[in-house]
C-alpha cells in the first residue's frame, strides 16, 4: 500500500513538472491561435486566456509564414534556406572537428599534447561575449560581414565542449583496437573514420542536437555578422514582427511564427533521443 | 613466410627505465617461438617492436633479411592476435575478418564500377577474392557459421578464433600473437592451444608468441626464449630449458611445480665422487654429470642443488635408520593420474609429484623417506645463480622415467 501510495506521489510530482515545463509552449500554442485583438490583451495583461480559443485562427499559421521579412513569403524561403544551411554545416563541422581533435588528444603521441589540451579548456571559461568584437574585426578584415561564413567556417575548427567529451569517450576505446587498425594497414585518419567514429554515435548524437539546437535558435550571432534580409536566419527573420519601436504588434503572428521555427528541433530530439539519452548517462558514469 | 633478426634490441622509457635490454634473437623461416616469463619482463615489449607498435630505442629488427626500425606496422607484413582480441564492436565477423583485406585492395572506388566496364569486373573479381580467402579461413577455425554475428554475440572461444581468423585471412610473413590464449577457461585454453599447434604445423608459418604461462609456451614451441628483468636468460628447445637450465631463474620458472631448491656445499667423497652437504644431509652425486672445468673450489662455495619434483620419491618410513633423508608429509594435492606431496625435509618445505599407483600409501602426517633420482639434479652457484655447466648431454646420465 505505502509502495502504491510513494509511487503515486512520484507521478504526481512528475506531471506537475511536466505541466509546469509545459506551460510556456501551450500559451504560445493558444495565442497563436487567437485573433490579434485576444492576443493582444493576453500579452499586455489586459485580458486572460482561455484553456483553448472559442474560434481557433489556424490561418495565422500561413499569414505568419507570408509576414516573416519584408517581401511576402520570401522572407520566410530565405530564412529557412539560410538556417538549414548554417545549422546543417556548422553540425558538420563540429562533429568532424570536435571529433578528430579529440581522437588526437586522446590516442595520439605527440609533443606539447598536454598543455595544448590545457589551453584548449581554457578558452570554456571565456564568455562568448569576450570574443564577439574581436572576432567582427577579424571577420570584417576578411570581408565576410553579411555572409554566412562567420557562422559556419568557426565551427570548422572544433568546440571546446565537444572535443573534452569526445578525449573522455575515445579515451576509453581499447588502444588495441587503434593497434589493430594500424597493423591490419589503415592510417590515423582512416583509424578515426572506420573505427573511431562508429563507436562515438552515442558522444555525436550528444554533439549534434546540442549544436542543431542552438545553431538552429541562435540570435546573436546572425544578428551581429547578417545585416541584409536575404542574409537573414529564421531567428533573426522572427525579430520583423517587432515594430521600429520595438513594439509587438500581431503577438500571434510571432507565436505561430516561432511554433514554426521550433518544430524541426523537436523531431531531431524525438528521432535522436535514444542515442542522446544513452550517450548522457554514459558521459555521467564514465565521463 | 620470413625469419626474424633481432640485434641488440632494447626499449627505453623516459630516458632511464630500461624494460629490454640488449636482445640478440634469430627466429627461423617457419619457426614457432615462444617469449616467456613473469609480468614486466619485457616479453610484450619486444613483441610490440617487432610489430612496430613501440618504438626502438637501441638495435635492429629485420624481417626477411630487411631491417624494419623505420617502417609502419601496415608495411611490415606482419599480423597480431591481441590479449583482448581487439575486435571491432561494431563490425561483424565477416567484416572483421575481411577489414585488413579491405585496406590492401586496388579497385576501391564504387562509383567508378558505374561508368567504367573494366574496373566493374576487376572490381568484382577481387571483392569474391576476398570473399574467398574470409570464407576459407573461416572454415579452417571452424566458425563459417558465425560470419553474420557481432562479436558481442559470441563467446570467449569463438572470439579467439575470429581474431586468429583475422590474422590468417591476411597471409602475413609473420604471426605475432601477445598471449591471446590469457582470457580463455583453462579447458578452452588447452584445446586452443592444440588448434594453434595443428594451425602451425598446417601453415608452417613464422609465429612469435608470447606468454608468461610456461606449461603454454612449454606445449607451443619449438624454441622458447625466457626473459627476466628485459634480459634473455636461455634460448632453446623446450625440452633443452626444461633439462638443461642455464641458471636458477630459469629453473625456478620452468616446470610445474617449480624445481626444489636446496643451499648447501659440495665436498669430495672417497673415490672422487662429489657429495652434497646440506643440515647433515649428504648427498652422493654422479661425478661425471658436471663438466670438471665449471665447478667452484669444492668444500668452499655455496651452491644451490636444484631437484625437479617428479625426481623424488617418498616412501613411508617403516623403521628407524633410514639411509635416506626423512621428512613429514604436510599436505597432499591429488590430481587423478599424480599427486603432490609437500614435505617438511630439514626446515625446508620441498615438493614431490608422484604418479597416484606409485604413492597410494603415503598419507598427510606420514614420515617419509625421501628418495632423489641424483642423475637429474641441477647444481648452481649460489652467488651468481649460473648453472654449474652439465657434461655434454651423451656424457650425462640423466635418465627419464
Amino acid at each position: 500500500m505505502n509502495r502504491t501510495l510513494w509511487r503515486a506521489f512520484q507521478y504526481t510530482l512528475l506531471v506537475c513538472g511536466a505541466l509546469i515545463m509545459l506551460l510556456p509552449l501551450w500559451w504560445m500554442l493558444v495565442v497563436s491561435l487567437e485573433t490579434p485583438e485576444r492576443a493582444g490583451a493576453a500579452v499586455s495583461g489586459a485580458g486572460g486566456l482561455t484553456l483553448w480559443p472559442d474560434s481557433p485562427q489556424w490561418m495565422n499559421y500561413p499569414l505568419a509564414l507570408r509576414e516573416m521579412g519584408s517581401v511576402p513569403w520570401q522572407g520566410f524561403q530565405n530564412a529557412l534556406a539560410n538556417s538549414i544551411v548554417v545549422t546543417m554545416l556548422v553540425v558538420v563541422g563540429t562533429v568532424t572537428s570536435s571529433s578528430l581533435v579529440g581522437f588526437a588528444f586522446a590516442r595520439v603521441r605527440f609533443r606539447g599534447s598536454r598543455p595544448l589540451f590545457l589551453i584548449m579548456l581554457g578558452t570554456m571559461m571565456l564568455p562568448g561575449q569576450v570574443t564577439l568584437i574581436p572576432l567582427f574585426i577579424l571577420f570584417r578584415s576578411f570581408g565576410w560581414i553579411d555572409s554566412l561564413l562567420p557562422l559556419i567556417i568557426p565551427a570548422f575548427f572544433g568546440n571546446a565542449f565537444f572535443i573534452f567529451m569526445y578525449r573522455q569517450f575515445i579515451g576509453q576505446i581499447p588502444e588495441s583496437l587503434i593497434e589493430a587498425a594500424q597493423v591490419d594497414g589503415y592510417t590515423l585518419l582512416a583509424i578515426w573514420w572506420r573505427i573511431i567514429l562508429p563507436l562515438c554515435k552515442p558522444v555525436t548524437a550528444i554533439c549534434a542536437v546540442f549544436t542543431f539546437i542552438f545553431v538552429w535558435n541562435d540570435f546573436m550571432g546572425p544578428l551581429v555578422y547578417l545585416h541584409s534580409d536575404d542574409q537573414a536566419t529564421l531567428a533573426v527573420a522572427l525579430n520583423s514582427f517587432r515594430n521600429q519601436y520595438g513594439g509587438l504588434e500581431d503577438v500571434h503572428l510571432l507565436m505561430a511564427a516561432s511554433l514554426v521555427t521550433m518544430v524541426p528541433c523537436i523531431l531531431l530530439f524525438v528521432s535522436a533521443q535514444r542515442q542522446f539519452i544513452e550517450g548522457l548517462a554514459r558521459g555521467a558514469v564514465k565521463g | 613466410m620470413a625469419s626474424v633478426q633481432l640485434r641488440a634490441l632494447s626499449k627505453t622509457y623516459g630516458g632511464n627505465a630500461r624494460v629490454v635490454r640488449s636482445v640478440d634473437l634469430s627466429i627461423a623461416d617457419g619457426e614457432f617461438i615462444v617469449l616467456v616469463g613473469p609480468s614486466g619482463c619485457g616479453k610484450s615489449t619486444t613483441l610490440r617492436m617487432i610489430a612496430g607498435l613501440e618504438e626502438i630505442s637501441e638495435g635492429t629488427v629485420s624481417i626477411a633479411n630487411r631491417v624494419v626500425n623505420a617502417v609502419a606496422p601496415k608495411d611490415r607484413d606482419i599480423a597480431m592476435v591481441f590479449q583482448n582480441y581487439a575486435l571491432y564492436p561494431h563490425l561483424n565477423v565477416r567484416q572483421n575478418l575481411s577489414f585488413g583485406l579491405e585496406r590492401r585492395r586496388t579497385f576501391k572506388s564504387r562509383w567508378r564500377g558505374l561508368w567504367d566496364r573494366e574496373y566493374r569486373t576487376h572490381r568484382r573479381t577481387e571483392l569474391a577474392a576476398i570473399q574467398g580467402r574470409v570464407e576459407k579461413a573461416a572454415r579452417t577455425l571452424g566458425i563459417d557459421s558465425l560470419l553474420h554475428r557481432q562479436p558481442r554475440e559470441l563467446s570467449g572461444g569463438q572470439r579467439q578464433r575470429v581474431a586468429v581468423g583475422r590474422a590468417l585471412v591476411r597471409d602475413p610473413a609473420v604471426f605475432l600473437f601477445d598471449e591471446p590464449l590469457s582470457n580463455l577457461d583453462a579447458h578452452l585454453r588447452g584445446a586452443m592451444r592444440t588448434e594453434l599447434r595443428i594451425l602451425h604445423r598446417t601453415l608452417r608459418a613464422t609465429m612469435v608468441y608470447v606468454t608468461h604461462d610456461q606449461e603454454e609456451a612449454m606445449s607451443l614451441a619449438d624454441r622458447i626464449v625466457v626473459m627476466k628483468d628485459g634480459v634473455v636468460q636461455q634460448v632453446g628447445t623446450p625440452a633443452e630449458v626444461y633439462s638443461r637450465p642455464t641458471n636458477r631463474f630459469v629453473a625456478g620458472f620452468i616446470g610445474t611445480p617449480p624445481m626444489n631448491m636446496i643451499e648447501g656445499r659440495l665436498a669430495h667423497a672417497t673415490g672422487g665422487a662429489l657429495t652434497f652437504h646440506w643440515n647433515n644431509i649428504e648427498i652422493a652425486l654422479p661425478p661425471d654429470r658436471w663438466d670438471p672445468r665449471s665447478l667452484p673450489v669444492v668444500g668452499e662455495h655455496a651452491v644451490t642443488l636444484g631437484i625437479r619434483p617428479e625426481r623424488l620419491s617418498p616412501t613411508v618410513v617403516s623403521g628407524t635408520g633410514s639411509a635416506t633423508p626423512t621428512g613429514r608429509v604436510v599436505a597432499v594435492e591429488r590430481y587423478g593420474a599424480t599427486a603432490d606431496f609437500a614435505i617438511q625435509l630439514a626446515g625446508l618445505l620441498v615438493i614431490a609429484r608422484v604418479s597416484s599407483d606409485a604413492c597410494g600409501a603415503v598419507q598427510q602426517g606420514d614420515e617419509v623417506a625421501l628418495t632423489i633420482d641424483t642423475s637429474s639434479v641441477h647444481l648452481f652457484d649460489s652467488v651468481s645463480g649460473e648453472a654449474i655447466g652439465l657434461a655434454a648431454p651423451g656424457a650425462a646420465t640423466t635418465t627419464r622415467r
